[in-house]
């Protein structure tokens, strides 16, 4: 929420990015817009949600919509150990969690590095990246909540046919 | 609140806040006074209280320095500080004027509301107000109108008497959108409060002893025990403090009433009872709409016009009713008029037209069904039935929201004498008795509130319970046939292994008018659950409503009863039953003609040997009258036939099946031979059986009686042509004889296609 998007345009200031990891490759997220980390907590799965939701887990008293990160990278959702990350939304019903296969450290990132995505990019990837930071040890895609939002996935109509078999994950 | 430009609008706020729930309060208690005062113009009390109620708004408003508001208070208290002192007297223009005043009020109030200042815009409409409540106050003296109306010169205003003076529907809006503030805040007692805190100090002492319990320690059962009491105390606390009297929600009415009764023209007495009953304060409000609507139909189309009213020897004014009481974990508010009634011919020729409804199941219904057919979408949507026969905008509307939170809606009415409705909602929301069931090895909650019956179909008789018409699954549940949806299938859930081969319980569930099968794989306990809201997503499938913590820690989604039906196909119920008929291969009235319903019946095993089985029988369920239980010593025998005295009336009875005789012999043998002849009983059907005279009572005694199930009559067969089939859940029964007769019988070729 709080400025994200000008992180970019911002001179100066380092950001801090914290890292997750699905599958091998890593991504950055700005800490200023994750909430809180869970660790595993198997997600209730819901009957005829697109493919992109994982499930719902109770969180803080209320229910928690979560989306499988994997499934949005078009990967098998995972059954093992995972961490979730809650975002905030402008609104408390548009909080949700992102499942991810674990959190690394936090770096900083000068804002200067950043880069937008290049246009070759496919559709999704479109979609759910938000450019990339230039590090010293290679590229990290960053990611930006708001993007992922399920209500936004939603109404992208790009990730409702994901093929991707259900399985233990879920139950 | 952005809204306020002010630096320490914090502060400020809070106290604006305050004043404006403070004063939408004295706002809906003037609104009760003098729509009061009108019927009682000389109570000094209420005057005394309105008078207050002002007063009260233009101390406040001089101190937040609301200029506007303080000049037309001002105005209002000159005029009611005359009446109070009796210097002028109550009239319907001065009464008139105040509710003006009150609106006027009304209006900055929710000004302030919205932008945070009181504007400035109409200003000129308040000088208007003014004005007129200084000619109010000093128009007339006290001695020519009070002591004789008649004696009155025609003052200026008297054309306006009869009349509201300011437009019915601006005051509705006002009414609907101005306490929105109020909404928010809530009056508690300060005891309430202080027994929750006490509950909240108690429950705090128990977890630290809990946190330093040791892993395993004896004393833990009993703390655990300890929590849970704490818990139930604490949520008890809460819910009782969230209850609020339903009396709130009567207060806008007598207002609505007013106005509603001059501009249709009707004189209309609003009374009220139960108001105290309590009721959660969100039920409460999702209750105003409807209930409103309500209170609207029953002025405007349930009372007649006064003319009507004297030709049918009623009292003038007309009497609307508004009750509230608690019935067994519910409440029940009722709207009551004494208008015209709803003529359920009326009403039926409506749905017939309207294709709701066939000839032949309006012919079948009974009036209580035929009302409830007001509350079916697109009863209502044109000009229909309104005008001519009482009710009916919207009434679908009224249902829908009723039953979102999870109450229900019922009409009574009877022609001439009034109607009466009913609304029946549940005392909480958030948390409801639900039955957790599963499927596809998932578990999932089902409201207690739609649920029917529960029904459990064992591994062999599947085959023999389920039907299937075109693509629908049918259960035949007692005479009836019941749509089935599978909940695996629909929610696409793995089935379970061999689903054809296994076992598995139906839930009968009816919500909205949708009554339906839903088969699940198992049954678990029921509980007590906590709704949680889903996201927007989620709930946007539109198949849950929310989800639930479960005992065990997991989450179950709670199903949506109705939604699940809709995506399912299953329509309202009038409807399926059209579909249902329609599909069958005779036409509907030779169907219902043939399919009656009949009680089935074990008769004592025929024949010498021992294994020969009991034999089942029929009799049309319209020929029994009661199903009573004899004891043996009192059948008596005339001429070697049994008799029994039932009623003051001699019934001969029949035996055909030898259950007397077989009585006699074994079951002395084997119940217990301490019995006194008086313990052992027969069942006895006593029926009526058309005559020659006329019909006759007889008795038909029965080992045991079996089922109801609807069956079907067969042709006389040439081998057994004395006896009168009838195919009964499938099985070949024989039909008792003398209650039927042979035109019933299905002809040969069509028995073909209904097997």
């Amino acid at each position: 929420m709080k400025g994200a998007e000008q992180a970019g345009a911002d001179v100066g200031e380092p950001v801090s990015l914290c890292s997750l990891r699905v599958g091998d490759a890593i991504f950055g997220i700005d800490t200023r817009q994750v909430r809180e980390i869970l660790g595993t907590a198997a997600p209730r799965h819901v009957p005829l949600a697109p493919p992109y939701i994982a499930g719902v887990v109770p969180y803080r008293g209320d229910v928690l919509t979560t989306v499988c990160f994997r499934a949005l990278l078009g990967m098998k959702c995972w059954a093992g150990a995972h961490c979730i990350l809650v975002f905030d939304g402008e609104r408390a019903e548009e909080r949700f969690g992102l499942i991810v296969d674990g959190v690394g450290g936090v770096i900083a990132v000068e804002p200067s590095a950043h880069e937008a995505n290049p246009s070759g990019l496919d559709a999704r990837s479109m979609e759910i990246f938000d450019g990339a930071y230039k590090l010293p040890s290679g590229l990290m895609v960053r990611l930006d909540p708001r993007k992922l939002r399920p209500s936004h996935l939603g109404e992208s109509g790009l990730f409702e046919t994901i093929t991707q078999e259900r399985q233990g994950s879920q139950l | 609140m952005e809204l306020s430009p002010l630096p320490d609008k914090g502060e400020v706020d809070e106290l604006i806040n305050e004043f404006l729930a403070e004063s939408q309060e004295g706002l809906e208690r003037m609104d009760l006074c003098l729509t009061e005062l009108e019927r009682r113009p000389e109570d000094g009390e209420l005057l005394a209280e309105i008078f207050r109620a002002v007063h009260t708004i233009k101390g406040t408003t001089g101190f937040l320095g609301f200029g506007r508001l303080e000049r037309l208070a001002h105005a209002g208290e000159g005029l009611l500080g005359a009446l109070r002192d009796k210097t002028i007297a109550v009239t319907r223009e001065r009464t008139s004027g105040l509710l003006q005043l009150m609106d006027g009020l009304r209006s900055i109030l929710s000004t302030i509301e919205i932008r945070g200042t009181e504007g400035e815009r109409s200003t000129d409409d308040d000088w208007q107000l003014i004005d007129l409540l200084a000619e109010l106050k000093s128009d007339e003296p006290m001695s020519a109108e009070s002591k004789d109306p008649a004696l009155r010169g025609p003052g200026k205003r008297d054309p306006n008497a009869g009349h509201p003076v300011l437009p019915p529907d601006a005051s509705g809006a006002d009414l609907a959108t101005g306490s929105s503030m109020q909404d928010k805040t809530l009056r508690i007692d300060v005891d309430v409060l202080n027994r929750m805190m006490n509950q909240v100090g108690e429950l705090v002492l128990t977890r630290n002893q809990i946190l330093r319990c040791a892993p395993g320690a004896e004393n833990f059962p009993a703390l655990a025990r300890r929590l849970d009491s704490v818990t139930a105390e604490l949520r008890e606390s809460v819910m009782r403090a969230r209850m609020q009297p339903v009396g709130h929600l009567f207060r806008k009415f007598p207002r609505m009433v007013r106005d509603l009764a001059i501009t249709c023209g009707r004189q209309v007495r609003i009374e009220f009872e139960g108001q105290e009953t309590g009721l959660d304060k969100s039920l409460l409000e999702a209750v105003g709409d409807p209930l409103t609507h309500a209170v609207r139909n029953a002025v405007d189309h349930g009372i007649e016009p006064p003319g009507v009213r004297i030709q049918m020897g009623k009292p003038v004014e007309g009497v609307l009713r508004l009750r509230a009481f608690h019935q067994g974990g519910t409440v029940v508010i009722e709207v009551i008029d004494d208008g015209a009634g709803i003529s359920t011919e009326r009403v039926l020729e409506k749905a017939i037209e309207r294709g709701l409804a066939t000839p032949e199941q309006a012919a079948s219904m009974t009036q209580r069904e035929a009302l409830q057919m007001v509350f079916l979408a697109g009863f209502t949507t044109a000009l229909t039935v309104t005008n001519v026969s009482g009710r009916g905008m919207g009434m679908d509307v009224v249902r829908a929201n009723v039953e979102k939170v999870g109450g229900s809606v019922e009409l009574e009415s009877r022609v001439g004498a009034g109607t009466t409705l009913r609304m029946r909602v549940p005392l909480t929301l958030a948390i409801v008795p639900a039955l957790v069931v599963q499927s596809g090895g998932e578990s999932f909650a089902l409201p207690q509130n739609a649920l029917v019956e529960l029904a459990y179909v064992p591994r062999h008789e599947v085959e023999q319970a389920l039907g299937r018409i075109g693509t629908t699954d049918l259960f035949r549940l007692r005479d009836g046939l019941l749509p089935l949806v599978w909940l695996d299938r629909l929610l696409r859930l793995e089935p379970r292994d061999n689903a054809h081969l296994n076992d598995f319980y139906i839930a009968v569930v009816e919500s909205e008018g949708r009554r339906f099968g839903l088969v699940v794989d198992d049954l678990k306990e029921p509980q007590e659950i906590v709704v949680k809201p889903l996201s927007d997503e989620l709930r946007s499938l539109g198949v849950f409503s929310g989800a639930t913590v479960l005992g065990d820690g997991t989450l179950a989604l709670i199903l949506d009863v109705a939604a699940t039906g809709a995506r399912a196909g299953v329509r309202p119920t009038s409807d399926t039953e059209n579909i249902v008929v329609a599909q069958l291969p005779q036409p509907a009235s030779a169907q219902a003609a043939l399919q009656s319903s009949m009680v089935v019946y074990e008769v004592a095993k025929r024949g010498p040997a021992q294994n020969a089985a009991a034999e089942r029988m029929a009799i049309p369920m319209s020929a029994v009258e009661r199903i009573e239980s004899v004891p043996l010593g009192k059948i008596e025998h005339v001429g070697g036939r049994p008799v029994l005295q039932y009623r003051g009336e001699l019934i001969p009875l029949q035996d055909e099946g030898g259950v007397l005789s077989e009585g006699s012999a074994a079951e002395v043998a084997d119940a217990a031979d301490n019995l006194a002849p008086d313990a052992r009983v027969a069942t006895v059907l006593i029926c009526l059986r058309p005559d020659a005279r006329g019909t006759r009572r007889i008795g038909v005694v029965v080992r045991r009686v079996l089922d109801v199930a609807a069956g079907t009559l067969l042709a006389e067969d040439a081998a057994t042509c004395e006896e009168q089939l009838a195919l009964v859940k499938d099985r070949v029964t024989t039909v008792h004889r003398g209650f039927t007769h042979p035109d019933d019988a299905l002809p040969k070729s069509l028995m073909q296609e209904v097997a």
